[in-house]
């Protein structure tokens, strides 16, 4: 598989990450530097959303918020006011966590009723469900990617980040047993070209990184 | 002081992503039996705290935009209303400290005013978490004056989330604190705190509360 510059560029989601509580000015100064790149998106907490969609619009270009993020334990009211709040300001697409408490605690109709009313709100807008991989075991994984495909929701969305690490293993485990019902989105980890090459070849279709500059302007060196 | 005494100090919490129903009751009986200040949990866990502490000396105490802050007053608001409609008697609230370095205090405002208003109405108190490991001494003092400006209950230093500072809750940050505030605040200190002698140390500085994992190990401790 020959994977190009253009192949890891067009598939990321750009997320500045690593700068705890950055300014309003620092927020908008990373998102005018990724209209110099074609990312698929770039991703911000809910906050930010508002600042920065009229930049990116402006631009073509769209805008991820995160929702009951990164530790999935939100009520179902409060993430729903979140993502009402998040598309008024301007969200193109929606990264929802699954309630992993009422997952691991076996309330499967329960984490069906909380994601359902989201997948109404997309209206056709992209809806990735955060699963929580490393949290999980391959059983659990699974079942997950069953209900996120009886739903409909198109996208799996690995881990948060945060030091929860996004392994091969992870992605290849959803795409062996599920093909093209569902795509998966990795996120926690990649920080290289080399990472975003090896997770394509596994089967990743996004890539969540707060490192997407570096990365792509590797391919160039 | 004596072993009672100190329990009374802890808001033994875990706020671990995918802590189970089965985990979580178990923690708030223990919790109960050690008469902890409070649980601390996240908000999906309210439910199950509140069956367990219901009628106790142990409060349910919930985290609010934890824990990173960034969200509209509007959504925060939102949260905690639903997080005190469940059960929720004390409110960790994360400031927004994206609003603060910003200088957008009105952000602040907003999201103090409506969480104080709320919690309060309801008969519960409220936390300001200000993330003093991301914070300049100056910005400290201002997030205690916007605190005392609308009546939060306690403030509280630091999140904990260690994946994102870059460093645990200091000494300094309590005694900065105690001196911005009234002598009536409460003050919460919570980040890395995980013996004996860190609490004590965090008490003699000025701490009315400390937020720890290891509530009973460090009531045993003494």
């Amino acid at each position: 598989m020959n994977v190009t510059r253009n192949d890891v560029e067009r598939i990321i989601d750009a997320s500045l990450g690593a700068t705890p509580a950055p300014t309003l000015d620092q927020v908008s100064e990373f998102v005018k530097k990724t209209l110099d790149y074609n990312f698929a998106t770039t991703l911000t907490e809910p906050f930010f959303i508002k600042y920065n969609a009229d930049i990116l619009h402006a631009a073509g270009k769209q805008l991820v918020s995160v929702i009951s993020y990164p530790l999935y334990g939100m009520t179902h009211e409060a993430k729903l006011a979140q993502a009402k709040q998040a598309l008024a300001d301007g969200a193109d697409e929606l990264d929802v966590s699954m309630d992993i408490s009422a997952f691991k605690s076996g309330r499967f109709d329960y984490v069906k009723e909380d994601l359902k009313p989201f997948v109404d709100l997309m209206e056709g807008r992209i809806m990735k469900m955060i699963y929580g991989a490393t949290l999980l075991t391959e059983d659990e994984q699974k079942h997950a990617a069953e209900i996120a495909i009886e739903l409909g929701i198109p996208f799996l969305k690995t881990n948060t980040g945060y030091g929860y690490v996004t392994t091969i293993e992870q992605v290849k485990l959803i795409k062996d047993n599920f093909g093209d019902d569902i795509k998966v989105m990795v996120s926690g980890g990649v920080r290289t070209k080399e990472d975003a090459i090896a997770m394509i070849e596994a089967g990743a279709a996004r890539i969540a990184t707060s490192s997407p500059f570096k990365i792509v302007d590797s391919f160039n060196a | 002081m004596n072993k009672a005494e100190l329990a009374r100090y802890i808001d033994q919490t875990t706020l671990k992503p995918g802590n189970s129903e089965e985990f979580v009751t178990a923690f708030c009986e223990d919790a109960k039996a050690n008469h902890f200040a409070s649980v601390c949990i996240l908000p999906n866990m309210i439910p199950t705290a509140a069956k367990v502490l219901k009628g106790s000396d142990t409060k349910v105490c919930t985290v609010i935009s934890f824990p990173l802050g960034f969200d509209a007053p509007s959504v925060k608001i939102a949260e905690c209303k639903d997080a005190l409609r469940l059960g929720a008697e004390e409110i960790d609230l994360v400031m927004n400290v994206s609003a603060l370095k910003s200088e957008r205090y009105d952000i602040v405002d907003e999201e103090l005013e409506g969480v104080v208003k709320a919690s309060h109405d309801a008969g519960a108190i409220v936390k300001l978490i200000i993330e003093t490991p991301l914070l300049t001494e100056a910005q400290i003092v201002k997030a205690c004056e916007l605190a005392e400006k609308h009546g939060v209950d306690i403030v509280k230093t630091s999140t904990g989330f260690s994946a994102m500072l870059p460093r645990s809750t200091s000494v300094d940050d309590v005694k900065l604190i105690r001196k911005s505030i009234k002598p009536t605040t409460g003050l919460k200190a919570a980040g890395g705190i995980r013996t004996t002698a860190d609490t004590l140390a965090m008490i003699e500085a000025g701490a009315t509360r400390i937020g720890a994992s290891a509530g009973k190990e460090i009531v045993d401790g003494l």
